[in-house]
């Protein structure tokens, strides 16, 4: 038997962590674009142009395909809350995430060309135990996005080409926390798992005015990920006294949760150039449309605690990236790279929590790359350092000192035919 | 793909030279504990219901090592402190119908299946059960021959704190005070006689409270003129010990679920929805004016008895007595007193330099707001808002332990003092499971329990 009961029961429940924002971003999609800091719009002059700007594939004249992954090793910790103790020190348990990405881009004339890429842009995760200090707000949390991406690109003219493609978008979350049942003075888990199919397209262009000088601009459309029939599960401990228990299990059915989640649009410009025949600089800016995500709502097929719907604000901002990237030819096979970016939060501070302690971002890269024959190798090694944020006016009064490392290891291999 | 990437993955961490920067770990990861400049070594406290620990209707060991002052007493590593501790189902408002503390039996009751929104049911624990010696009701012997630092005395006003040391109508102070009726002495005597070095005192709430869990009757709350003279010998004595003293104020009364958990309008019992008339609109309660009047909890015996309910809704066509209800007159006279006790005690308090805690303040605002804590949200309602206990008047231990901080961050401001909060989480998991009962019960009782009898305790007097 279910039925409606108090509200601020529900609350709790039904309040859905944020899993999508700049935090669980993943910018490292190519070891040779990465070692740049992302900075690729403009060159987009190796496979991973699929997705760094897809109208970068007309210049190649051979079949490619590469294919690498990043190892992402993020650490978040908190202090507080204020009203436990404002110097308690919480770290989120050590994680790594292995994000891939896989090319191959085909000419078809001297003037089309077809792309195809499989990578991650979105994932990771944050895991702080069962049994901290913010349980009911985020224990385990994490999210995978496999992008299927085939592309077209067409040149104009032989200084511009334009790009189009489609993407289909697998993504599974999984989130978890602990919810707090009053009436009994006891805690259970809660788990939401959910996986679904979304589509959205990309574009692409890169113009060449002059010989050293090259522009790209690319935009890649927001996705609606419909996650329905995602399984709601609830874990409490037997409580001693069968009526509670028999309340519970009436209470927290296992059942069936569905959201709209969307991943937000992002555009971005691109200018390199070529200070020498060895030296190349670019500096790219993109602007991620988070403030499409305002809020979240959660749908059960059975009420959980009475209810089958809740409404969360969200109320995210507009972030942007600005990305600087040198790649210096040191001789025909060899290439060192370095890259800086600065990224900037999308989740305003009275929203941030502890599933996604983002913030705003400095990455700092370097990288090599290897060539011999048709064979590529590119690597690079990142260190993320995010700027320590200060929360006073959370509206959970979770109320602290966020502050984020990683270190990201990257490798692409690459073949010509 | 998957081995592919285990081989990536293999051969970046071999290979790898760099090892990864981490996060720098500060060199102190939870605050120092320090008392300051206030000297617990013998901590004092001084009060009623609210400081003896009392919960659902009843006084009781389980729920008395989760007093405020014990928390306090706990967060500051007192080495003493002890409690006049009762067994279970405790000392309480049923005692004499032989029952103690309420519980949360069913929290939809499973007879009246058709309802729509949940009808709790909350009932007393039969003393006989345990038991339960209300002649004797201590947990133990040993705990008979302590002398109690926690001197909270359910029902106790401000000037029984100062005088009584035995009321026929309230045990506690027999059985706190260790009087009887020829001997004893006062609980603010036996606070100052033991040399106390850190003093709380929360006194004043049973001024008023009784008037207005008693709808406004029969006593008026305690004449201004009258606190403001005892209040000021309160302070003055507990001063005299040379002790460390924090007060609190008095929280107004017709916030708590006693007078917020009945509504105004008739409730089909079947259902457990208002009803409603031809137009849809609801049908009030007769004998109670919506907009300004607040019914309290102890009605709902007269109410499932008919009165109040018009007679074509099936009820007796009669007014709710007016005991149960707290019209608009009656709530400003209430109102009135806490903000004339309030100013007083003020008053009295800075001209010592005592800080008071603003209890008032803070539980005004979770009654309107309720009270984010890292992911949940309490409110005043009763059962589900976590705060308050079944009785609707005493806080729960979660709310216990709220108000537990906010004395200790008054404690720190004022004596430079680090003393760690409560861990409120831990308070709201680690409830007590009550003892088994007894296999065979010495005696049965077979009374009904009648909720209109909470008044009296609740009243003092």
């Amino acid at each position: 038997m279910q039925k409606k009961i108090i509200q601020s029961l529900m609350m709790i429940v039904l309040s859905v962590y944020s899993v999508f924002a700049s935090g669980f971003s993943i910018l490292e999609h190519g070891a040779k674009a990465t070692a740049m800091g992302g900075a690729f719009i403009a060159q987009a002059n190796d496979a991973s142009a699929v997705f760094y700007n897809p109208a970068g594939i007309t210049d190649f004249t051979n079949t490619k395909i590469v294919f690498g992954t990043t190892i992402i090793q993020p650490a978040f910790s908190f202090a507080g809350p204020q009203n436990v103790d404002p110097l308690l020190y919480n770290e989120s348990k050590s994680q790594s995430f292995t994000p891939i990405h896989i090319y191959t881009t085909v000419p078809i004339s001297e003037k089309l060309a077809f792309g195809f890429g499989i990578f991650n842009l979105f994932g990771l995760g944050s895991d702080w135990g069962d049994d901290w200090v913010g349980k009911q707000l985020a224990t385990n949390t994490s999210i995978e996005t496999f992008f299927f991406n085939p592309v077209l690109a067409y040149k104009i003219l032989d200084n511009l080409s334009v790009a189009a493609g489609f993407d289909m978008v697998y993504g599974t979350v999984v989130m978890e926390k602990q919810v707090y049942f009053s009436p009994r003075s006891v805690f259970g888990g809660s788990k939401l798992e959910a996986h679904t199919l979304g589509y959205g397209w990309n574009l692409g262009l890169k113009y060449q005015p002059v010989e050293k000088l090259s522009l790209g601009v690319t935009y890649r459309s927001e996705v609606l990920m419909p996650f329905s029939g995602g399984e709601a599960t609830f874990d409490f401990p037997a409580t001693g006294n069968p009526i509670a228990d028999a309340e519970i299990a009436a209470y927290f059915p296992n059942t069936k949760g569905s959201a709209d989640l969307t991943l937000p649009a992002v555009i971005g410009l691109g200018i390199s150039y070529q200070f020498t025949d060895r030296l190349t600089a670019e500096f790219d800016y993109l602007l991620i449309n988070w403030s499409s995500y305002d809020q979240l709502i959660l749908k059960f097929d059975d009420p959980v605690g009475g209810q089958s719907e809740s409404v969360s604000e969200k109320g995210y901002v507009d972030s942007y990236s600005l990305r600087f990237g040198l790649e210096y030819l040191l001789n025909e096979s060899w290439a060192i790279r370095a890259g800086y970016i600065r990224d900037n939060h999308a989740v305003p501070d009275e929203r941030l929590e502890p599933s996604l302690p983002e913030g705003d971002r400095n990455l700092y890269s370097l990288g090599v790359g290897y060539q011999t024959g048709s064979f590529i190798i590119d690597a690079f090694y990142t260190l993320l350092t995010q700027d320590e944020r200060v929360i006073t006016n959370s509206v959970d009064n979770f109320n602290g000192t966020y502050q984020g490392i990683g270190n990201l290891y990257g490798i692409t291999f690459g073949y010509s035919f | 793909m998957k081995t592919i990437k285990y081989i990536i993955f293999a051969l970046l961490s071999v290979t790898l030279i760099v090892t990864g920067c981490k996060l720098d770990t500060p060199t102190s990861t939870s605050t120092p504990f320090s008392t300051g400049d206030a000297d617990f070594s013998k901590y004092v406290a001084v009060g009623n219901s609210l400081t003896a620990g009392y919960q659902s209707g009843a006084l009781t060991q389980i729920f008395q090592d989760v007093s405020f002052v014990n928390m306090i007493a706990q967060q500051a590593k007192v080495e003493t402190f002890r409690q006049p501790y009762m067994g279970y189902p405790g000392l309480g408002v049923y005692m004499l119908n032989g029952y103690g503390i309420l519980h949360l039996k069913y929290l939809d009751n499973p007879e009246t299946p058709n309802t729509v929104n949940p009808d709790p049911v909350i009932e007393p624990v039969p003393l006989a059960d345990y038991g339960f010696n209300i002649m004797d009701p201590y947990i133990s012997d040993e705990v008979k021959g302590w002398q109690y630092q926690n001197l909270g005395i359910p029902g106790a006003t401000l000037n029984q704190i100062l005088h009584e040391t035995y009321s026929i109508s309230n045990p506690y102070f027999r059985f706190i005070l260790h009087s009887n009726i020829m001997s004893g002495t006062p609980a603010l005597q036996q606070a100052t006689e033991q040399k106390p070095t850190f003093i709380t005192c929360w006194a004043g709430n049973n001024d008023v409270l009784g008037y207005a869990t008693g709808g406004g009757a029969p006593a008026s709350p305690t004449d201004p003129a009258d606190f403001e003279r005892d209040y000021k010998i309160l302070i003055d004595s507990l001063a005299a010990t040379g002790a460390d003293i924090v007060t609190a104020n008095i929280p107004d009364v017709t916030a708590i679920p006693f007078f917020t958990t009945i509504p105004p309008v008739v409730i089909d019992p079947e259902k457990n929805i208002p009803v409603v008339d031809d137009q849809g609109n609801n049908v009030y309660i007769l004998g109670v004016n919506p907009a300004t009047d607040l019914i309290i909890l102890s009605a709902k015996t007269a109410l499932e008895q008919g009165y109040g309910i018009p007679a074509s809704l099936g009820g007796r066509g009669e007014d709710l007595p007016p005991q149960y209800v707290l019209d608009a007159s009656e709530i400003e006279v209430a109102k009135q007193a806490v903000a004339d006790f309030n100013a007083i005690i003020s008053a009295i308090c800075t001209a010592k330099d005592i800080p008071v805690v603003d209890v008032n303040t803070f539980l005004n605002d979770i009654a309107e707001h309720g009270y984010e804590y890292n992911g949940f949200t309490f409110t005043s309602s009763l059962v589900t808002g976590g705060l308050f206990s079944y009785d609707g008047v005493h806080p729960a231990t979660a709310g216990y332990a709220i108000i537990a901080n906010k004395w200790i961050e008054t404690i720190n401001d004022r004596f430079n003092a680090s003393i760690p909060y409560v861990d409120v989480i831990q308070y709201m998991n680690d409830i007590p499971a009550p003892p088994v009962p007894m296999v065979k019960p010495i005696y049965t009782i077979s009374s009904s329990v009648d909720f209109t009898s909470l008044s009296h305790v609740f009243g003092g007097k």
